[in-house]
């Protein structure tokens, strides 16, 4: 199992969008992908059925202290699509003061850490997160194996780099040096008619060794807008998905290789299904 | 008039480049140059720098070394260090035990990691380290011979000397504050980048270093690649210069357990070659002995010529390879029956052709050669074996 955390330092970046889309097209290319929402604010559920409010599950076990954190895998919901399941956020519990709870420090990255270990037979767990990289958010970096950093081509978001690798270096000493790998940086929203977005994407790609820089982008198209109305991965949002479904096809091939995901040997065989006999 | 940036002038470029390297190296590599401060404790850990600076009498002048001396045998960056009594180990007021350790004792991690991703020849130069690894690799692992080191390692190394005259150079250092910030960001982010790349850091790098010289396996050519070796990390390097051969040869020890001067100079083995090239010439050699065989061609399975080794190897299928090895030759395609996993044609003039193959966990290949007789399938059996052997991995499938 593989625990991968989507998160940035600013919102609306599109998180919500890289991990929906990301997710699906890895289970479509045979990983078992589980997509957990541990924002409070549900964008997963939301961006894929009317029910996520009523659905229990990420903040209903964090939040629970009479839940054991393996109760969360019986929150996994299905989908029509076998190898994809979701944990939708559920209901972060409020404090007095009617606001969330903020979720941090040992214990809760424990509680989290036994929650995840419950998803092992999942190849993929996607965890879309909060923006920033303070609590909730910082505890499950803490625990990933690889960050994936969308970054929108756009000054303000760019700026916030440092501080986003800064937060990501410090758990990793913090961990011994092992973990948090950053699978990459994820330039979204760009923008080739825009020549702002344009010089924020060459730039980065200029400053940043081409290692932490996925070579996949994400382009601002309003394919999106409509699969987040229809509530559907951009894949599914027509018989013939729109050109931008691709490039999250792309990022999934990408990701593959540069965490360097195998396939089991034993169906690493020769059987192919021919198209025609 | 300020020209428009996005994020160059938004940047710290010197703090992104830090980042950057700190967040492309892995648990075991080593830690950047330590600051000036820090890096007091560093020449603790490295016994032979001071063997050779201090503690070989033979070297030592007969009188007090003048100044002139001192800065002639001493880098420069070292000069300015203080220096701690050898063997006086109630004297360095460091709270490091493990640097105050070092002195006679078990290595500990800041060793393995230097074996693991060890410096590069010019990380002294570029860095400043005052502890260049020249010393180092001079003091634990000589080079036995040429063939053993490539040329151009042997000069990176030769001596203090050259050294200094890489601590001298106009552009070890850079001082000129006038160049666009951007510059200087990608300057910096290259440099780390480098140095990721150099130690082996960075998944895709283009340019994959030559390996330490004192662990570095004997390579003639470009074409010497062994792109089927599967070693164990806890394998010893056998092929490493030898002082003296154990007798019996020692069980393999895992390399976190070892001081740092046997992980650099390990006794050779007496098991079969390390270095699969190598291997490969000892199964051609066994073909001649076993079945009368010349001509032996390994391949693997995409027809990568691995045996001989030839520059410009080009990768083509097998059956390609086939087609063009059976259209060279003279064949009449009689084959002869041999056991399973070797197929044997007739040439036409009176010779056979024999093809074998081995796979293993690393990947499979694919002999050729030409004996003067159909190999029973006894011979064809320990043929085989040879092949297998030859590959030095886990086979997957013995009756293949």
């Amino acid at each position: 199992m593989t625990t991968i955390v989507i998160c940035s330092q600013k919102g609306g970046v599109g998180k919500t969008t890289v991990t929906v889309n990301l997710g699906y097209s890895l289970a479509r290319r045979g990983w078992q992908v589980l997509l957990v929402d541990a924002d409070p604010q549900g964008g997963v559920g939301l961006s894929l059925t009317e029910k996520a409010r009523e659905a229990r599950g990420f903040f209903n076990v964090l939040g629970s202290p009479e839940a054991t954190p393996e109760e969360a895998s019986r929150l996994v919901l299905d989908t029509r699509l076998p190898e994809f399941k979701l944990l939708m956020c559920g209901q972060a519990p409020e404090g007095e003061d009617g606001h969330p709870v903020d979720f941090s420090g040992g214990e809760v990255r424990r509680r989290l850490e036994k929650m995840l270990a419950t998803f092992k037979s999942f190849d993929v767990v996607l965890v879309d997160t909060a923006a920033g990289v303070h609590g909730l958010t910082r505890e499950l970096m803490a625990l990933a194996d690889h960050l994936i950093l969308p970054l929108q081509a756009e000054p303000l978001s760019a700026r916030t780099l440092p501080q986003m690798l800064r937060a990501a270096s410090l758990l990793r000493k913090q961990n011994g040096g092992a973990a948090p790998g950053i699978a990459g940086l994820l330039l979204t929203m760009v923008r080739p008619d825009d020549a702002v977005s344009e010089e924020v994407r060459r730039e980065v790609r200029q400053m940043l060794p081409k290692e932490l820089v996925f070579d996949a982008e994400i382009p601002r198209d309003h394919a999106f807008l409509k699969a987040s109305r229809a509530g559907v991965p951009l894949g599914l949002l027509q018989r013939q998905p729109p050109a931008s479904a691709l490039n999250f096809d792309r990022l999934a091939a990408e990701l593959e290789e540069r965490l360097q995901w195998k396939t089991d040997p034993e169906n690493a065989n020769d059987e192919y299904t021919r198209l025609m006999d | 008039m300020r020209t428009m940036s996005t994020l160059g002038s938004w940047i710290n470029p010197d703090e992104l480049a830090d980042l950057v390297s700190d967040l492309t190296r892995t648990a075991s590599d080593p830690e950047p140059a330590a600051p000036e401060a820090e890096a007091v404790a560093a020449p603790l850990e490295i016994d032979p720098l001071f063997e050779i600076r201090y503690h070989d009498e033979a070297d030592l002048p007969t009188g007090p070394p003048s100044e002139s001396d001192r800065s002639a045998d001493t880098p420069s960056a070292m000069r300015d260090l203080p220096v701690f009594p050898i063997g006086n180990e109630s004297e360095p007021e460091t709270s490091d035990e493990a640097a105050v350790s070092k002195i006679g004792t078990k290595p500990k991690r800041g060793e393995e990691a230097e074996l693991e991703a060890p410096p590069l020849e010019t990380s002294a130069a570029d860095e400043g380290d005052p502890f260049p690894i020249t010393d180092s690799v001079r003091m634990d692992a000589p080079c036995e011979a040429e063939t053993e080191c490539p040329p151009e390692d042997s000069a990176a190394v030769s001596g203090p000397d050259d050294l200094e005259a890489a601590f001298s150079e106009p552009g070890a250092i850079t001082t000129d504050d006038y160049r666009p910030r951007r510059a200087l960001a990608a300057e910096s982010l290259e440099k780390a980048r480098s140095r990721a790349q150099q130690g082996g850091l960075l998944k895709g790098g283009r340019e994959i270093p030559s390996p330490p010289i004192a662990e570095a396996p004997p390579i003639e050519s470009a074409a010497d690649e062994e792109p089927f070796e599967m070693v164990e990390f806890d394998e010893i390097p056998a092929e490493a210069p030898k002082k003296a051969a154990p007798e019996p040869a020692p069980a393999p020890v895992p390399t976190s357990a070892l001081p740092s001067h046997q992980k650099a100079a390990p006794s050779a083995g007496s098991g079969p070659s390390r270095l699969f090239r190598r291997r490969l010439r000892e199964f051609a050699d066994s073909v001649m002995t076993l079945a009368g065989g010349r001509d032996v061609t390994v391949t693997d399975f995409q027809s990568y010529r691995l045996h001989p080794a030839e520059e410009g190897s080009v990768v083509e299928t097998t059956a390609a390879w086939l087609t063009r090895l059976l259209g060279a030759l003279p064949v009449s395609f009689q084959a002869a029956p041999s056991g399973e996993g070797a197929t044997q044609i007739a040439l036409r003039d009176g010779g056979w052709l024999c093809i074998l193959t081995a796979e293993s966990a690393s990947g499979g290949v694919c002999a050729s050669f030409q004996a003067p007789a159909p190999l029973d399938a006894e011979t064809a059996a320990r043929v085989r074996a040879e092949l297998r052997s030859a590959l030095g991995a886990k086979v997957l499938r013995e009756d293949h």
